[in-house]
């Protein structure tokens, strides 16, 4: 589909499309990308909207594109893009995505896996039970919309202080699990009705929980400061800002399709539908993301509450749970950059990408700040999932961004074709991962063969410097919205 | 209606309550996205299940209707999978010899 686009191989991890003027480009876009991937990612149209990305204005840097990159709205799943407000950039919704901070918290255990292995199906059925779904309806936390409101300012601290959670889980999530610049009264009515019933819920798609193992080191040292060791049970939950990111994205392209006229904006896709940072809409729209983002991040809070109280059913109240981190893989977030001789503040966008700050940033807990942020990358039901660590490479290429996930090779319905979820679930279980779904094709359309190879994806992060391999983990038990 | 039965299966809806609905747009495009964020918030904003649609006016740039349906019920609307969103990305409305066609894409 792609066949016609200039693409230069720089080397073995890394290719480059030119600056083309007679398509609006103000800047050229770098892929991050093996041979064998850049074969799959050629097949959608995944780099032509990483060459739209690049007409945004005020991009500084390329537009960049992860190995994990396919195919989005707008812009490229995978796609990671800095603006400079001071030159006119832009910040788009499209940008970040419908599911504002959708992201990915892990959870350790003190559980071993020859422990939970007997009690893995009543574990599973446990956590199913206790952590809901909510397509089909509300999840278990009755807040009103003043609460709401404080939800939106505070994010997960407020969960914490409202007894979902335990001292130090807040702080343990990327910006201690709330943004200050939250603006609630930028959320409009119709996002808080969506979001209030759906708060502590999973949701469906690709949003799911994952008991797993750790079943391989591959750093000693990093794997040490994030409390890992090999054999032992972690959980991995994905999850982002339900129907309310999903409105507050929904309301804001509309308004910014409106209003780029008057800023003189033209752009070849409507999906990527912007305003200037520095206009009221853009402030308004940051203010709006920020407060969406800070309701994922009590959202996933409020889950690994319930699953808390799943395990401890279980296991008994010595089970211990503790959060290793949080991460976003879907905002716009101000931060600051070296580009080309000049320190600069940027908002960057990350559209299915994670941030990878490497070791001495002081943007994470002191804990790790010898080691590097840790990243976590979902690979799908039936393969592994990584553990990585930020380096340096991420804060001079790719603004401290790498990939965020294996990355959709099928689309949903050619997964569904031809297989019934009944023998998916069987084949699945004969691998020793059970798997309940409330909705019934979840099971069918995040089937392994619908996913690039997880790790070739982290081979080439890893091989590019971007970040670091620290462990490998392999699922047990999946709860699938 | 195929955006809502991609969300649950709605055949157990009964039409017991009206629901007025109306959407805008500088084309047909947006009008389309318009309308279908407006069904779409019917649905997952107001918890309606939808039986289906009364229009009483259309223009290029408006719509009005009535949806007739009731409050979901988990048990009798079960859900099928969460639809995000109505995108922009390639869309298209296109008058045909055979009549509209319209092409739009959800996110789910």
């Amino acid at each position: 589909m792609t066949a016609e686009i200039l693409l230069e191989r720089i080397d073995e991890y890394r290719y480059r499309i030119p600056r083309d003027e007679s398509r609006g480009m103000r800047t050229h876009v770098m892929v991050y990308a093996s041979a064998p991937l850049m074969e799959q990612i050629r097949r959608d149209l995944s780099l032509e909207q990483a060459m739209n990305v690049a007409t945004l204005p005020g991009i500084v840097g390329p537009s960049l594109a992860m190995p994990d990159i396919h195919q989005g709205y707008g812009f490229p799943i995978g796609g990671v893009a800095a603006m400079d407000e001071n030159e006119g950039g832009v910040i788009s919704p499209g940008g970040v995505g419908f599911d504002i901070n959708c992201g990915v918290r892990l959870v350790r255990t003190n559980l071993e896996e020859p422990d939970v292995r007997p009690r893995l199906q009543e574990l599973v059925n446990q956590v199913f039970r206790d952590v809901p779904a909510g397509t089909g309806g509300s999840g278990f936390i009755k807040i009103d919309r003043k609460q709401l409101d404080r939800v939106l300012e505070r994010g997960a601290v407020w969960m914490v202080e409202n007894g979902y959670g335990e001292e130090h889980d807040a702080h343990f999530a990327e910006a201690g699990g709330a943004l200050e610049e939250a603006d609630p009264a930028a959320v409009s009515d119709r996002a808080k009705q969506r979001g209030l019933p759906q708060l502590g819920t999973l949701g469906s798609g690709n949003h799911f929980l994952e008991i797993q193992y750790v079943e391989g080191i591959y750093d000693e040292r990093v794997a040490g400061a994030f409390g890992l060791h090999e054999g032992q049970v972690v959980v991995l939950i994905h999850s982002g800002s339900r129907g309310l990111g999903h409105q507050v994205c929904t309301d804001y392209v509309a308004i910014m399709n409106q209003v780029m006229p008057h800023y003189g904006i033209r752009l070849p896709d409507r999906q990527l539908a912007c305003a200037p940072i520095r206009s009221p809409e853009g402030r308004s729209y940051l203010g709006a993301m920020a407060a969406a983002a800070n309701f994922a991040w009590a959202n996933r809070q409020a889950i690994m509450h319930f699953l808390r109280g799943a395990v401890r059913r279980i296991f008994g109240d010595g089970a211990r749970l503790s959060l290793i981190y949080d991460v976003c893989h879907n905002i716009a977030k101000r931060e600051r950059y070296e580009v080309e001789g000049r320190r600069r503040e940027v908002v960057v966008h990350r559209k299915g990408a994670t941030r990878a700050f490497p070791p001495g940033h002081r943007e994470m807990p002191a804990e790790y700040r010898e080691v590097g942020q840790p990243v976590f990358v979902p690979g799908s039901m039936g393969t592994a999932s990584w553990v990585l660590a930020g380096a340096q490479g991420a804060m001079e290429e790719t603004f401290g961004s790498v990939c965020h996930g294996a990355g959709r090779l099928l689309s949903r319905t050619a997964v569904r074709r031809g297989r019934d979820a009944r023998t998916e679930t069987r084949k699945l279980e004969e691998a020793g991962i059970l798997v309940r779904s409330e909705t019934r094709d979840g099971i069918l359309e995040e089937l392994p063969e619908a996913y690039k190879d997880v790790d070739e994806v982290i081979e080439v992060v890893h091989r590019a410097g971007l970040a670091r391999k620290v462990a490998r983990l392999r699922p047990m038990g999946v709860i699938k919205g | 209606m195929a955006m809502l039965s991609i969300a649950a299966v709605l055949d157990q809806t009964e039409p017991r309550q009206e629901y007025e609905l109306s959407a805008e747009g500088s084309d047909y495009e947006s009008l389309l996205v318009a309308w279908l964020s407006e069904v779409l918030y019917l649905y997952d904003g107001r918890g309606v299940a939808v039986n289906h649609f009364r229009v009483h006016s259309i223009t290029p740039h408006a719509i009005a209707a009535t949806a007739l349906g009731e409050p979901r019920d988990p048990k009798r609307h079960p859900a099928l999978l969460d639809v995000k969103a109505v995108t922009w990305h390639q869309l298209k409305v296109e008058e045909t010899p055979a009549g509209w066609v319209a092409q739009v894409y959800l996110d789910i």
